[in-house]
């Protein structure tokens, strides 16, 4: 469950981030799949998050780029179902062409004098039998 | 409505942390291994066995992290002076801000050599510099032949890869040359090391530590 671990270190880096009289409305992350970060666990671990922070109502968008794999051999480049996936040309080895990204790509804010009470209620997650509301 | 372009590491704080942690042990000529592997994987028969071999040959310290129980840190206490257990309760790895917390109850200027053994576990430990030298991930052969291939980060950021328990070859499922075709897919480049912990087979092993620790 390291997503909550994710969550809580996305949050202190987001902060540096977010002008102190701006509301953070939504985060963007990019997470490739070598790290094993499960999306619908790391959007639970945000909501209890950002449920403790200033901005209760802010979004998570998790960008999910693919495999993508390089045939040393032959050149070819491709996005592959799993990263054990060997090149058609029968080379055994790839290299990492991507897949391996783990970034906060961009911050979302508005301005205080935006009506944050316009913007949509949270919905209610649930992850491995819990539930909490936002 | 503003967006704000960043383009960080998620982890940046876990790698600051990790930064000084890493100035504080090159200070001090302390070589730290990171030993990540699953549960049972006989991570701590491996440092049972490694601090005993290494005695007398240079200082050795440990960080054993667990979510419960002390019983790692009072095996491993047999061996060497400096351990410190660190329980992570519901926490599934280690973090540059927990090892650095160990740390103060070290005293690192006194230690060649700095094991930290992480939470059993294959996936998160992975994302978390702790200010280490070399990254070891351990495998062993009771636990099937497709672990490298099914986590795919420990192959590709290990400074070394051991591959333990093969006593037991003759006893389980497990193609040894499957193994080595999932890692150098991933990795051509990639050391891999047999070891048999627990019969004390881990030679190459210490032959490759050496040469990374200051000995006396």
């Amino acid at each position: 469950m390291h997503e909550m671990s994710l969550a809580v270190d996305l949050m202190e880096l987001v902060k540096r981030y977010v002008p102190p009289s701006a509301y953070l409305m939504t985060v963007t992350v990019r997470i490739g799949p070598m790290h094993g970060v499960v999306a619908e666990a790391l959007q639970w671990a945000w909501s209890a998050v950002r449920g403790q922070s200033a901005w209760p109502q802010a979004k998570l968008v998790i960008e999910t780029p693919p495999w993508r794999l390089s045939c040393p051999r032959c050149g070819r480049l491709w996005e592959p179902a799993t990263v054990d996936e060997h090149c058609t040309c029968g080379s055994v080895h790839a290299d990492i062409e991507g897949g391996d990204e783990f970034a906060l790509v961009s911050v979302e804010v508005a301005d205080s004098d935006e009506s944050v009470e316009n913007q949509p209620r949270p919905e209610v997650v649930g992850h491995c039998g819990l539930a909490t509301v936002v | 409505m503003k967006t704000i372009p960043v383009v960080e590491n998620v982890l940046k704080l876990n790698d600051e942390v990790a930064l000084l942690n890493r100035r504080q042990f090159t200070q001090a000529g302390v070589f730290v291994v990171d030993l990540i592997g699953a549960p049972g994987s006989g991570k701590t028969a491996l440092l049972e066995a490694t601090l005993k071999a290494l005695a007398g040959r240079c200082r050795t310290g440990v960080i054993v992290g667990d979510p419960a129980t002390s019983r790692d840190g009072e095996r491993l206490g047999r061996y060497c002076e400096q351990v410190v257990q660190v329980n992570t309760g519901h926490g599934c790895h280690l973090d540059a801000n927990q090892v650095r917390q160990a740390m103060g109850r070290l005293n690192v200027t006194d230690l060649d050599l700095l094991f930290i053994e992480n939470v059993g576990n294959l996936i998160c430990p992975v994302g978390f510099d702790l200010g280490q030298n070399a990254k070891v991930g351990l495998f062993s052969v009771s636990e099937g032949d497709d672990k490298a291939a099914k986590h795919p980060h420990l192959v590709l950021t290990a400074d070394v890869l051991l591959l333990n328990k093969i006593d037991l070859l003759a006893y389980v499922s497990f193609s040894r040359d499957r193994f080595m075709e999932d890692i150098r897919h991933l990795r051509a480049d990639a050391e891999v090391i047999e070891l048999a912990a627990s019969k004390g087979l881990i030679k190459a092993w210490i032959d490759w530590l050496l040469p990374r620790c200051r000995t006396r």
